[in-house]
């Protein structure tokens, strides 16, 4: 029996011959572990980058967002189930592109940049590698939205490649992590501060849960957290939870809710603070931290009004406004 | 009679010539699938870059 131990994640599974790692999709055949949906996603679209949600990298932008099969956690509330949560062979879909392929299709569609995104593409760690290769040497962005549960040395080589992400702080507390994605906190913080140092553009996604993650004390911590070790001009963006998969029987977030969390994040110091899933709320808008000028006007995932200078800063009082603009 | 039987070996014949047709027809529709399979049995799975054999450090 040639077992192998996958070090990709902090899951570190033990997998026997024949078998898959927790995420499904790393198996060990004939005692090599192999990425069973490497070139085979499973969803393409081409979704603004303001759906990711990245507000300060390329605004406006289309972006190529693939996904395969799998996941290493095991959210409840996951919008994305029907994928993360099956095996390769579980999917009635897939689609062959390998990473060549996947550059062309992406600038067939009009689209600079990648994002590997949907289910949680550490699972696909290889597939997402390679193509950021070769979508970097196509004059392309590669954007990776993740849930951050990656060990430290994969991560660091990853972000030699990926330019932009977003990863999710699904709450400030460990028994969260435990009860209801069936992951752990410190690996995912760990991942915040290692994106940060290796300088790929980092904005980070808190899902507010009813009566789960939602008490102003740890949004307070999580906030002071972000802001002494990853910057206050970090974008941080309060998500409106919605009844999915194993969670309907919590109510939506309640508007008053996300305005309080995004008020006492502000309170703790950081800069840019929005609000999603609320189309029509002033948090889906940047507004200066100096002077409060109305920099991007969002309805949606649209722009309606622009007014950053062509350097990135407040037109008003030369604000330097941190990201990556056009 | 004599028109009955050659009407009845034409309806033969043409029924005959749609199966031959037919099945060719099927043939050529079903080539795509053939080959389509036959690439994914090429498109092997990709090492992962991330694990060792168990008991190699332990």
């Amino acid at each position: 029996m040639r077992e192998v131990v996958c070090e990709l994640c902090p899951r570190k599974c033990v997998i026997p011959e024949g078998g898959a790692g927790d995420c499904r999709v790393r198996v060990n055949i004939g005692g090599k572990l192999l990425a069973s949906t490497y070139g085979r996603p499973s969803a393409m679209h081409v979704d603004p980058m303001e759906k990711k949600p990245l507000y300060h990298f390329h605004p406006g932008s289309p972006v190529f967002s693939i996904a395969t099969a799998g996941c290493n956690l095991h959210c409840l509330n996951c919008q994305n189930w029907q994928l993360s949560q099956s095996g390769g062979e579980e999917i009635e879909k897939i689609f062959n592109a390998d990473p060549v392929d996947l550059v062309a299709l992406a600038r067939d569609q009009g689209c600079e940049s990648i994002a590997y995104t949907y289910s949680d593409p550490v699972v696909f760690y290889e597939y997402v590698y390679d193509s950021s290769i070769l979508a970097h040497e196509a004059g392309m962005q590669n954007v990776f939205i993740t849930a951050g549960y990656i060990n430290t040395e994969p991560l660091r080589r990853l972000c030699k490649v990926i330019d932009a992400t977003n990863t999710d702080l699904k709450a400030f507390d460990d028994g969260f992590y435990r009860k209801t994605t069936g992951a752990t906190l410190q690996p995912v913080l760990d991942a915040l501060v290692t994106f940060r140092e290796e300088g790929v553009w980092l904005e980070v996604t808190n899902l507010l849960i009813p009566t789960l993650n939602d008490d102003l004390s740890m949004i307070r911590r999580m906030a002071k957290w972000i802001r002494s070790e990853l910057g206050e001009g970090t974008p941080l963006h309060f998500s409106r939870f919605h009844p999915m998969y194993r969670m309907r029987n919590l109510p939506p977030t309640p508007g008053e809710t996300l305005d309080r969390a995004r008020q006492e994040a502000m309170d703790a110091g950081l800069k840019y603070v929005y609000i999603g899933n609320i189309s029509g709320h002033m948090g889906n808008s940047t507004y200066c931290p100096v002077d409060g000028t109305l920099l991007i006007k969002r309805e949606g995932f649209l722009i309606s009004e622009y007014n950053l200078t062509s350097d990135g800063r407040c037109p008003t009082c030369n604000e330097p406004v941190p990201g990556v603009w056009q | 009679m004599r028109m009955r039987e050659m009407m009845k070996r034409n309806r033969h014949s043409r029924r005959r010539f749609l199966g031959v047709l037919g099945g060719m027809l099927a043939g050529v529709v079903a080539l795509p699938w053939t080959v389509g399979s036959a690439r994914e049995k090429k498109m092997a799975m990709r090492e992962a870059d991330y694990y060792r054999p168990r008991g190699s450090d332990e």
